[in-house]
């Protein structure tokens, strides 16, 4: 079925597809909305930074020409009134320029409702194109077409979004959601990262843990009953090669050439507080396929509970994405934690949390095909 | 006292609700433009219609063209061009006691000017809203919120004012057009071009 701008239908309550179609570079949202035609928290945004809602009923797949929002009907809260989908661009551009921009539902590989936006004249730089909602208890869809010159400020503002005010001048200012931390967690392990001009920088990637009470002057990593935890890396650059970054067997690493990761200097003076760093070279991305990052007890009992670990992924201009060391399998000293994954050029940061008893075994789980003996460091 | 709210089909009697009221504000409101994409006007105007249900002249129609009708007894308080402002987007005034015998019906109209070209239509408006004040006391009497699951439609007849015996009473009708404010008039009979 074709509806014009203002239309709508019913739709099956049903696992739908809600597809966008473009002509040109555009970024997609999903809006959850409530009684009041608004948002409750930066969590009812599904979008490239956060492509998941938190119940998992929404998400978001592909990018820029051809995007689609998996939504699972049935599992949408019940106070969620409305599901608006939106498109922006930025750079100056309005969505006339796209030539081309629709918006379909789709249903079990069936296409139920079509929408192609009328592009004559369209001086919007974002528009809501379309939404779901909640009609007599059932579900219906509309196609809006409305939107906004001023983007997806006034846009977010309008799903009563805070959105942080812009950086300072850069030639293409791109509004910042303000999402304070992202954690990822068993609900949510994935989140998506796109350049916020035109490279990554230096990603910083922080393990620290609980080292029990401390005293000035000893070691805080070499307690008696403390543990020492080692973060390390599997790095696979795009020309296939693997490498293995970790203290053990001083293997450091060098962030301006490949494999563009370096873990900084074991501290095992004690001097050290913020745990280890492992550094990637963001403005390499385009050479690394996959990061794997890993922590491994070198001293002391498996026990993660007592450790509390946390990883923090710091990119610039991002706000920083947290994981926690959690459900630890004791005896088993090897914790895989997180993969950077180079999905078309963006980072794709996927929560892993699963244990083994060591090098070989992680290694084999993810098939890296490293050849491992013991070492010492 | 407070106001009667109606739902759509409900009907309620004016004279019984505030039988002191003698000159009705009618105002209407909506919320065409959560976005700054596209003008949206939205014109409000009315019918004065005989017992046929078609008006007596082309005069009967009050709309932006026709401020005055029926001797001053109706009277269209002007042209909101953008919809902005909480209240009552456009409003008419009603003397109810100068209301020529002859008039047994005031129908009260919004369409969306230009929508075919703008390709616009109620799909795309929300927050619509029919309300009567007594204009002499201030006090807002009956409200109807058109809560219609609009869709394509370019004219929609918020509710009507008739004559019940020796009352007037009120009804929420919202009825959707596709035709626009030229499918209206052809309805009640106004030849417009």
């Amino acid at each position: 079925m074709d509806l014009i701008q203002g239309g709508n239908a019913p739709v099956p309550a049903l696992p739908l597809t809600v597809r966008v179609i473009s002509g040109g570079d555009v970024d997609v949202s999903a809006f959850r909305l409530y009684e009041n035609n608004k948002v409750q928290d930066g969590v009812d945004m599904v979008f490239y930074g956060q492509p998941r809602s938190d119940d998992g009923a929404i998400t978001l797949e592909g990018e820029s020409l051809n995007t689609s929002f998996n939504v699972n009907l049935g599992a949408i809260n019940a106070a969620v009134q409305k599901i608006a989908f939106t498109a922006t661009v930025d750079g100056g551009q309005v969505i006339g320029n796209l030539r081309t921009l629709k918006i379909q539902v789709e249903q079990g590989g069936n296409v139920l409702i079509t929408c192609d936006v009328p592009m004559n004249g369209r001086s919007e730089a974002a528009l809501i194109l379309g939404e779901l909602y909640r009609r007599n208890a059932e579900w219906k869809f509309r196609f809006v077409s409305q939107g906004f010159n001023g983007g997806l400020k006034p846009l977010a503002e309008h799903f009563g979004v805070d959105v942080a005010d812009e950086p300072a001048p850069t030639p293409t200012p791109t509004p910042t959601i303000s999402l304070q931390k992202v954690t990822l967690s068993k609900d949510k392990p994935t989140i998506s990262l796109t350049k916020q001009g035109d490279k990554f920088g230096k990603i910083r990637i922080n393990l620290n843990w609980h080292r029990g009470s401390t005293h000035k002057g000893f070691s805080l990593f070499k307690r008696d009953n403390g543990v020492d935890l080692d973060l390390g890396a599997f790095v696979r650059t795009n020309d296939g090669d693997r490498n293995v970054i970790q203290a053990l067997g001083s293997r450091f690493g060098s962030l301006n050439h490949s494999p563009f990761v370096e873990l900084q200097d074991d501290d095992r003076t004690g001097d050290s507080t913020d745990g280890e760093w492992l550094f990637v070279n963001g403005n390499q991305w385009e050479n690394i396929s996959e990061v794997l990052v890993f922590a491994f007890i070198y001293e002391g009992v498996p026990n993660w509970e007592s450790t509390d670990g946390v990883v923090t992924i710091h990119l610039e201009g991002q706000p920083p994405i947290e994981t926690r060391l959690t459900e630890g399998h004791s005896g088993h000293g090897m914790c895989a934690i997180a993969r950077l994954i180079n999905n078309g050029g963006t980072i794709k940061v996927e929560r892993i949390n699963r244990y083994f008893t060591g090098h070989q075994q992680m290694d084999e789980a993810f098939d890296w095909g490293f050849r491992w003996k013991a070492g010492s460091k | 006292m407070a106001t009667v709210s109606l739902s759509k089909g409900g009907n309620v009697s004016l004279t019984k609700t505030d039988p002191t009221m003698k000159k009705v504000l009618v105002g209407l409101g909506w919320d065409a433009r959560s976005t700054d994409g596209q003008d949206f006007d939205l014109d409000a105007s009315a019918f004065l219609l005989g017992e046929n249900s078609k008006v007596r002249s082309p005069e009967d129609f009050v709309f932006y063209n026709n401020m005055r009708a029926a001797g001053g007894a109706i009277e269209h308080t002007g042209d909101n061009r953008t919809g902005a402002g909480d209240g009552d987007d456009e409003s008419l005034k009603v003397n109810l006691d100068t209301l020529p015998a002859d008039i047994a019906k005031i129908v009260f109209v919004v369409t969306i000017h230009d929508a075919t070209a703008r390709s616009q239509n109620f799909g795309q408006v929300s927050g619509a809203f029919i309300r009567l004040v007594n204009e002499e006391s201030g006090k807002e009497i009956i409200r109807f919120d058109l809560s219609e699951d609009a869709s394509t439609e370019t004219a929609m007849l918020f509710a009507e004012l008739y004559r019940h015996g020796s009352e007037w009473k009120f009804k929420a009708v919202a009825q959707g057009y596709k035709g626009g404010l030229s499918s209206v008039c052809a309805e009640y009979g106004v030849s417009a071009n």
